[in-house]
């Protein structure tokens, strides 16, 4: 790669107005530089630090923790707040939906070729959230912080097999029950009942949101009541589970929902 | 905006990159050729090592060297070099090309010629297929014929002349080639020497391995092994280096290891452990991050080391008893089967093992209960070697309640010899140490311990009792080893007389014997037993269907150390260790949440290593039957041998006879029975095994007896198929029917006879007796034709020795032609066939001798020998010269 010593040998400015250069060479090099610095990262890191094998595969012996391949440890971690039904299947569809749907739903035209956080807000944050939070910080809690038993280690700990956490997760309406001393909410129906009446006032902001805000805001015009209606939908489904794991967090909550005959509890 | 870095100049940002990719790589080309490959250090030191020896060894060879020798060949050399420099020489070199040359012409033409034959005959025959005229093919065939042996012969005329040339050139050179012949002949230690320096020098650094496909496990699936170890253990399977330091000393026990265990077979790994693929080690040997012996947080089977080796054993041979070169892993194996542990803890291939303890079904009758209590609350107060283990009482209530139900649930004995009428206790002491309880019973500080010590016996028994028990130890029970002396009633008094001085009956305690009457203490005795687990070892009544009270032991070794449960315990966490610490102190991991009912076995640290070894072994795998090393004919034998403790007196498979400890005199020892299966018959080792009181004494001179067994009929069947299958003895059943002739007769009786081997100076005959006296006295010889196997016997007197070392009877033909020269014309095999014959017929009822005049009677009417009184006409002659 030719350095540019001399001024005039670098390529003139396509348009001052618009502040552009030519790629080659003002991009190109830098980019150069970039990719040897991470090929000597790699290669440093190779030498220094051998592959790490396990032992050999025993059939006969499951090992403990069983850790999915790394890149779907955040799908794992799910799991701590899911059924797999849910976190197996339902997310895990959503997101690729939600991922294919967004050329359609994106109506906002600025951002095309530059970087932009002023006038993609909602867009930028919102993928922010999902990607690096739940997708990427989940994966790193798999990977580094569950030990045996799928307990949470912190780093300084050691991962002790025999760690006991006390199992005092409790179902939605039966902490109700005990709360507020109303036994109906004990009887299974009712329960059911109870906690899909939960999910649907859930998802019932989407239309009341509309409802208010759709006259004077006017990125929802601009969206169109399918549109908007897809985006919230995915929205809330993705917010569905930092709000469950706060839940578990605080309450011990184990299922809002528990609709034991088709297998299915959120 | 600013166009960032438009203007700047990047020449020293790659300058340092560029610099850096530069030390990269050649730290990435030390790391792979150099860093990872830590084998080749090996294999430059052995290199360094082995050219130090050889120049070493070339040096010393050298100077065993004269040089004068060496420079007059040198100097002759080169006057025969001169030689092949004259014309001479040349010109006949050159007339060799020549005739070469012409040689290659001749047979050029002779190959032509036949070619042009074959393709001749072709056409000849092709034509006469397709019916065309071929008489011009055949007169030209048969032309070039007659041409072939005309050239055939130009060519064996021009090979002639060829080689007469080259026989010329020949005696020119044969000089030097004589000379190159002296030099080798003087050289020649020093060539072989310097061909190895070669091989070492060149040897490089290569990786040797072995693969095996059907070894190396993980879990139920082969995997396969490749054994690297010899690429930096280079000279281990080579004698010579038992002295150097590892990685190069030789493996221990070469031959006898390897000789069975082929190293193509077997690998390394599969013995020792480690990871046989890995070439690296990191740091330093025997620390983490050393790869190929397994020192890897991920490696479940790091190198076993020291006797831990052994334990490896256990995967080919775990079913059986004995391994004469690991003898730790079989003391471990053999405390794991007497002192009971088996009972609790199956292992696989000791699932036969019978219960340890004695049967307490008639105990009531037996002992004492205030001696009962005190054992079984600590045994080893009564006995300190016992092999009873210290159970753990939880309190003082549950050993009183268990001995409580255990006498109610006791039946009565059957007195058949009644009262114990008193003897004479030290007619008894001497019966005691001579025929042979002291085998057994340690008394007084000298005995075996396979039996319980007997000095307190009167504390725990009455003399009712040991007389009763003495005189058939079945009629107490079924199972019991203890066999029978056939002591008569009057020995067996004097014996029980002697055994009842042996310490004092323990003053009554009402109290006791109130609780152990109670029904409640009788009641909760059930549980107290079925908690403890006594009815492992013992057996007890109501407990004839209970499983085992403990774990099965298996696959003890493959516990993972998170597995194991170590309690408040501040030991390191590994296997070993747990393992040590449940040996030396069952409860130690016994928390506030957890209980252990284990007892602990009473054994010393020699014996609790022994016992690590075998359980480090619990990792059996299914391997293929071609490397399970297991005879169950041997093996059955081999059990009953352990269980009757045959070992205490006899020799058998060059081991064992404790008892010459306390018997100095050999002569009066019991006889070793190395080749015992070759030796005897199988019909007198039935009868002899189910009751030797049954034959008279072959060797009447011994005081020791051999025991009445009271065997099983499988258990005789299983001994004599043992034996005999150790000896090589192909089928169980033979008919011995031996004649012998007049002539062997007198051959015999003169070669027996004093001017020869004088054989009766030592063997007894019928009721005759040797002189010598007892520590020179021999087998009876009347009794050989019923006992030994001919075959046995033509060997035996060949060379006792080759059949039982140490034996005191000489060898008569340890070599061919050793034999007396003026009997039967001085033939070996007549003679033995003459001596073995004789043998076989001496003593037997219904005559034999056929046509025979002068025939030794049998010796129920006349048992001396027969040759002295009735010499046949030859030994007489003999005699009177």
């Amino acid at each position: 790669m030719a350095d540019i010593k001399d001024a005039s040998e670098i390529p003139e400015v396509i348009d001052p107005k618009t502040d552009k250069v030519h790629t080659w060479p003002h991009l190109v090099r830098i980019e150069f530089i970039c990719g040897l610095l991470a090929f000597m990262g790699l290669l440093v890191w190779s030498l220094v630090l051998d592959a790490p094998l396990e032992e050999p595969a025993d059939p006969t012996k499951t090992p403990n923790p069983s850790k999915a391949p790394w890149y779907f440890l955040g799908l794992q971690e799910i799991l701590v707040y899911f059924d797999p039904w849910m976190a197996g299947v339902v997310l895990p569809s959503l997101i690729i939906v939600g991922l294919m749907v967004i050329p359609y739903i994106d109506v906002n035209p600025k951002g095309n070729g530059y970087y932009t956080w002023k006038e993609r807000k909602f867009a930028v944050a919102n993928f922010c959230f999902g990607f690096l939070i739940l997708w990427v910080a989940l994966i790193i809690v798999g990977v580094f912080l569950r030990g045996p038993g799928w307990n949470f280690f912190a780093p300084w700990q050691e991962w002790d097999s025999h760690k006991v956490v006390a199992l005092t997760n409790i179902d939605l309406n039966i902490l109700l029950a005990d709360w507020t001393g109303l036994d109906a909410l004990r009887n299974p129906v009712v329960a059911a009942v109870f906690g899909m009446g939960l999910v649907g006032a859930y998802y019932a902001i989407i239309p009341i949101y509309w409802k208010l805000k759709s006259k004077k805001s006017k990125i929802l015009q601009e969206l169109g009541p399918v549109r908007y209606g897809i985006t919230a939908f995915l929205f809330l489904t993705m917010m569905a589970l930092p709000i469950k794991m706060i839940l578990r967090w605080t309450l011990n909550i184990k299922y809002i929902v528990q609709l034991p005959w088709i297998n299915l509890n959120i | 905006m600013a166009l960032a870095g438009r203007e700047k100049s990047f020449s020293f940002v790659w300058f340092l990159l560029g610099g850096a990719l530069m030390v990269l790589t050649a730290w990435y080309v030390y790391d792979e050729a150099i860093g990872r490959r830590t084998w080749k250090q090996y294999a430059a030191e052995w290199t360094r090592l082995e050219t130090k020896r050889i120049e070493e060894e070339i040096a010393k060879e050298m100077k065993g060297i004269d040089p004068k020798k060496l420079k007059q060949i040198e100097l002759e050399r080169e006057q025969a070099q001169q030689a092949l420099e004259s014309q001479e020489f040349a010109d006949l070199q050159e007339e060799l090309k020549r005739k070469q040359i012409e040689m290659d012409v001749a047979n050029q033409d002779l190959q032509f010629a036949k070619a042009d034959h074959d393709e001749l005959f072709y056409q000849w025959k092709h034509a006469q297929h397709e019916g065309q005229d071929f008489s011009g093919y055949k007169k030209r065939y048969d032309d070039l014929d007659a041409k072939i042996k005309k050239l055939n012969e130009v060519q064996v005329q021009k090979e002639e002349a060829f080689l007469a040339v080259q026989e010329k050139i020949n005696q020119f050179k044969n000089k030097l080639k004589d000379l190159d012949a002296q030099q080798a002949a003087l050289t020649k230690k020093v060539d072989a020497l310097q061909k190895q320096l070669k091989g070492v020098q060149d040897r490089g650094a290569p990786i040797e391995q072995y693969v095996l496909d059907d070894l190396g496990k993980a879990g139920p699936v082969n995997w396969g092994t490749v054994d690297r170890c010899t690429s930096c253990h280079i000279p281990v399977l080579k004698p010579g280096y038992e002295k150097l330091k590892e990685p190069f000393r030789t493996h221990s026990n070469l031959n006898e290891i390897f000789n069975n265990h082929p190293v193509e077979d077997y690998g390394c790994v599969t013995c020792h452990g480690g990871q046989g693929r890995a070439t690296q080690i990191k740091h330093k040997p025997m620390e983490k991050g050393d790869y190929p012996h397994g020192f890897e947080h991920h490696w479940k089977t790091p190198l076993l080391r020291g006797d831990f080796v052994q334990s490896s054993c256990n995967k080919c041979h775990v079913q059986q008893l004995n391994l004469d070169l690991a003898p730790v892993y079989t003391q471990g194996k053999q405390l794991f089967l007497e002192y009971g542990c088996i009972n609790c803890h199956t292992v696989k291939g000791l699932e036969w093992a019978p219960k340890s303890g004695p049967d307490l079904a008639k105990i009531k009758d037996k002992v004492y209960p205030e001696w009962f209590l005190a054992w079984v609350k600590k045994p080893t107060e009564y006995l300190p070697h016992t092999k009873m283990p210290q159970v753990p009482w939880k309190n003082d209530k549950d050993p009183v309640q268990a001995l409580a139900y255990i006498l109610d649930k006791s039946e009565p004995f059957n007195w058949k010899y009644g009262k114990f009428p008193g003897g004479d206790a030290a007619k008894g002491k001497e019966l005691f140490n001579t025929v042979g309880c002291f085998a057994c019973h340690n008394v007084e500080g000298q005995g075996g311990g396979s039996g319980p010590a007997l000095d307190r016996i009167a504390e725990k028994t009455t003399g009712d009792w040991i007389y009763n028990w003495i005189q058939d130890p079945k009629n107490w029970s079924k199972e019991h080893r203890m066999p029978s002396l056939r002591l008569t009633q009057g020995e067996a008094q004097d014996v029980t007389a002697y055994l009842v001085s042996k310490g004092k009956k323990p003053d009554e305690d009402a109290q006791l014997r109130m609780a152990l009457a109670d029904p409640e203490n009788i009641k909760a005795g059930f549980n107290v037993i079925n908690t403890y687990g006594c009815y492992a070892c013992h057996t007890i009544k109501g407990f004839e269907k209970a499983s085992n009270p403990s774990v099965e032991l298996t696959n003890f070794a493959r516990k993972d150390v998170s597995e194991l449960a170590f309690g408040d315990a501040k030991i390191p966490e590994t296997w070993e260790a747990w393992t040590d610490g449940k040996l030396k102190n069952p409860q130690m991991y016994v928390d506030e949440r957890s209980d252990s009912f284990m007892p602990k076995p009473n054994i010393n640290d020699e014996q609790r290593h022994a016992l690590l070894v075998f359980l480090k072994g619990q990792a059996p795998e299914v391997l293929p039957s071609k490397y399970i090393a297991y005879d169950p004919e041997i093996e059955r034998g081999r059990r009953l041998v352990e269980k009757y403790n045959c070992k205490a007196c006899h020799v058998i498979e060059g081991q064992g006879q404790e008892v010459a400890q306390w018997i100095k005199e050999p002569n009066f020892l019991p006889p070793n029975l190395a080749s015992t299966g070759a030796r005897l018959q199988t019909d007198w080792m039935h009868g002899f095994l189910r009751n030797p009181g049954d034959f008279p004494k072959v060797r009447p001179w011994l005081d020791i007896r051999m025991p009445t067994f009271q065997l099983s009929e499988a258990e005789l069947e299983d001994l004599i198929r043992y034996f005999k299958k150790y000896d090589k003895v192909e089928g169980l059943f033979e008919v011995v029917d031996l004649k012998v002739t007049p002539e062997e007769i007198s051959a015999a009786q003169r070669l027996m006879g004093p001017e020869n081997f004088n054989c009766y100076s030592c063997h007894i005959v019928g009721n005759k007796f040797p002189e010598g006296g007892p520590t020179v006295w021999a087998p009876n010889l009347e009794y050989v034709h019923a006992r030994i196997r001919p075959q046995w016997l033509n060997k035996w007197i060949r060379n006792p020795a080759d059949l039982v070392p140490g034996t005191r009877m000489p060898g008569y033909y340890p070599e061919p032609n050793s034999g007396p020269k003026d009997v039967l014309g001085g033939d070996d095999e007549r003679q033995l066939n003459a001596l073995v014959n004789y043998l076989m017929t001496l003593g037997k009822k219904n005559g034999i001798l056929q046509g025979e005049t002068a025939a030794p009677a049998t010796p129920e009417t006349q048992p001396s020998v027969q040759g002295d009184k009735k010499p046949a006409p030859a030994a007489d002659k003999q005699a009177k010269l």
